[in-house]
């Protein structure tokens, strides 16, 4: 598995990305619909369908299903450890944000 | 603690209730904005894991569990510290994942056992339900008193002062097993906030209208509004003492 770092790297981090890696960290306890989490980030879903599918990427947004609805949730560990690293890189500048 | 009831850990609330809510009750809680339901269920579930070693689970449809802890904090209760320990669990989502209640909460319950639940809000949930809400409600309750959970129901009510239970209140007060009505109530031009126990199946309760306290050690209960006719009602006057009758004698 790659590192952190190197999963950061491969991944573009936009400030949504950044934005929503804050949310969790605030609340680590949330389980929503990508529509239900951009409501909460007061977006619409088609603006943060990026940063999603990036954040599954980097394994801290799991997947499953409530009935035939796809959930999302965190998986507290690893949005520790990413937050961490993004905010030690940014910090750095060794990586670029986009958007 | 008495297996049969699950006890609020506010004295004063827990002797309304002859002891606490029954163990395994679906409990509506009612009342206009900030008249203390929120603060009413963080401390039912916060006494519940502290004092008498039952987990608990705080669903939120609007609040992010942040804030949650934020005010939790003001009212002297440490939620981040019982959420670490596994006792607590703030669970911020849609209302319409609950739906299916089942897959939903499948791994909340095997990770922390809980017996304790809130939900804010009922209301909320009725709202985005477009057909027969009673039945969804109901179905849920069934699926909380199946697990074993006594569940805080709270529901937003529109009523202000003066107001009685609007009508879908009254829908879901049948499905319920308990009714904890919090209002405000015009005591000499001032607002003051106030508690009933309007039902409770199975137990005796306190029939008094008694105000309710917000202090920074969280929910206190005062005495009963024993010197006024008609608070619930929103047209309180001052009820006629022997003292009064004494002094008028004077006159």
């Amino acid at each position: 598995m790659a590192s952190t770092n190197e999963s950061i790297n491969n991944n573009l981090l936009t400030a949504t990305t950044l934005e929503m890696l804050a949310l969790f960290r605030n609340n680590p306890n949330i389980i929503d619909t990508a529509e239900g989490l951009a409501k909460r980030l007061g977006t619409t879903k088609e603006k943060i369908d990026f940063d999603i599918i990036n954040l599954v990427n980097l394994g801290v947004l799991k997947t499953k299903y409530v009935g035939k609805t796809p959930i999302l949730y965190v998986d507290k560990k690893r949005a520790e450890e990413i937050d961490t690293v993004s905010r030690r890189t940014l910090f750095t500048g060794r990586i670029q944000l986009i958007g | 603690m008495d297996p049969i009831r699950a006890p609020s850990g506010i004295t004063e609330f827990d002797k309304m209730l002859n002891g606490g809510f029954m163990a395994g009750d679906a409990v509506l809680v009612s009342g206009a904005a900030g008249t203390g339901k929120t603060n009413l269920a963080l401390q039912f579930l916060y006494n519940g894991a502290t004092k008498f070693g039952e987990n608990g689970v705080y669903i939120s449809f609007e609040e992010m569990p942040d804030r949650i802890y934020r005010d939790a904090k003001s009212i002297g209760l440490d939620l981040e510290r019982l959420e670490a320990e596994n006792r607590i669990r703030i669970i911020s989502t849609s209302a319409d994942l609950i739906d299916e209640s089942d897959s939903f909460f499948k791994n909340i319950f095997s990770d922390i056992n809980p017996r304790r639940l809130a939900m804010d809000s009922i209301s909320h949930y009725a709202l985005l339900k477009k057909g027969d809400t009673r039945t969804d409600v109901y179905r849920l309750i069934r699926f909380f008193k199946t697990n074993n959970l006594t569940s805080l129901l709270l529901y937003e009510s529109e009523a202000k002062v003066g107001q009685s239970l609007a009508s879908v209140e009254q829908s879901f007060a049948f499905l319920v097993d308990s009714v904890i009505e919090l209002r405000y109530v015009e005591i000499e031009s001032a607002i003051r906030r106030a508690i009933a126990v309007v039902k409770m199946r199975g137990s005796d309760h306190d029939k008094h209208l008694r105000e309710l306290v917000i202090t920074s050690n969280g929910v206190e209960i005062g005495e009963p509004f024993e010197t006024w006719n008609g608070v619930f009602t929103g047209a309180p006057r001052k009820r006629f003492t022997e003292n009064m009758s004494r002094n008028l004698a004077y006159v």
